[in-house]
């Protein structure tokens, strides 16, 4: 049995500077037991409230985001509506990362969704926040299309996105990755 | 009508709805896994409460954390609060903060933006 690469493991989440990170499946309770663990840690790290407060905001939308849209990745990366979340801290900033597979047909009107939020300024996606909010139109999964507008006006940055081939055309695996500055 | 007493969960809020008393409050976190599923009851209720209010009615929030679709709910509640309001009678909303959650406070003035009842936004100590 090798044990010496768990050293070689801790080492190595040390210096990408991650606080804590989850790779499996998510559940509605997963993610508020996520949400729990990260306020703690953050709490440790004795991060000004504000910033504790928007980065909990932001994993409250991107992992339940993650939780809704997520299809089924194929088997050879595991069973179920696998994710990736790793929430770290490098030069100053916060970052939280959150991946998942989706259809790949999907790709161009999430990334068309995510350009135009991204080109809007502050003061447009919070006009854009309270005209949606007041719309109230509502998905079939209870969502109000509230999440990204949430996301980026809470971290005052815009998103980073990449989409990755996964097996096979049908699918592929979708990540973002959000800075909060400290 | 009955009062509406529910204990909170990790992902939904305490529900705590006297009518008799005018009393309806909301506290805790709400990140439900489908908020219409669990506001929509409520909201059917308030509607029936809407049609025989009392003189004085107080909606009372306190939250932690909350997801977004939960705030479209909530909004469309506070909106049937409006209507007792501009029927004329007595309504407020008392929107409670943890006094260091400014972004919670800044989710008590969205409402004020959209709405048009009073609604009074206080810093307090939140456990």
């Amino acid at each position: 049995m090798i044990i010496s690469s768990a050293l070689d493991q801790y080492k190595s989440m040390g210096n990408h500077q991650l606080i804590f990170g989850y790779r499996g499946s998510l559940s509605n309770d997963l993610v508020s037991a996520l949400i729990q663990m990260a306020d703690s840690k953050l709490k440790e790290l004795e991060t000004p409230f504000r910033k504790k407060k928007a980065i909990i905001n932001i994993l409250i939308e991107g992992l339940q985001n993650s939780l809704f849209h997520s299809i089924e990745g194929q088997k050879t990366f595991g069973n179920g509506h696998n994710c990736l979340f790793l929430l770290g801290k490098r030069e100053g900033e916060y970052f939280i990362r959150i991946g998942n597979f989706i259809e790949s047909s999907k790709k161009e009107v999430l990334s068309a969704k995510i350009d135009k939020l991204n080109s809007m300024d502050a003061e447009q996606i919070q006009q854009m926040y309270l005209d949606v909010l007041d719309m109230g139109a509502l998905s079939d999964k209870g969502g109000a299309g509230l999440g990204f507008l949430r996301i980026i006006r809470d971290s005052g940055n815009k998103i980073a996105y990449s989409f990755e081939p996964a097996d096979d055309n049908q699918q592929m695996f979708y990540s973002m990755e959000i800075l909060v500055s400290d | 009508m009955e009062n509406i007493e529910i204990q909170p969960t990790a992902t939904t809020p305490r529900i705590s709805f006297r009518p008799l008393e005018g009393y309806f409050e909301i506290s805790g976190k709400s990140l439900p896994e489908n908020s219409y599923d669990f506001f929509q009851p409520l909201l059917e209720y308030v509607e029936a409460y809407a049609e025989k209010p009392v003189d004085a009615t107080k909606l009372v929030f306190k939250l932690q954390y909350f997801n977004t679709s939960s705030t479209s709910h909530f909004l469309r509640m506070i909106k049937k609060f409006e209507k007792i309001h501009s029927a004329g009678k007595n309504v407020e909303v008392h929107w409670f903060y943890d006094e260091e959650d400014e972004d919670m406070k800044e989710a008590g003035e969205d409402f004020k933006v959209l709405l048009k009842l009073p609604i009074l936004i206080k810093g307090i100590k939140m456990d």
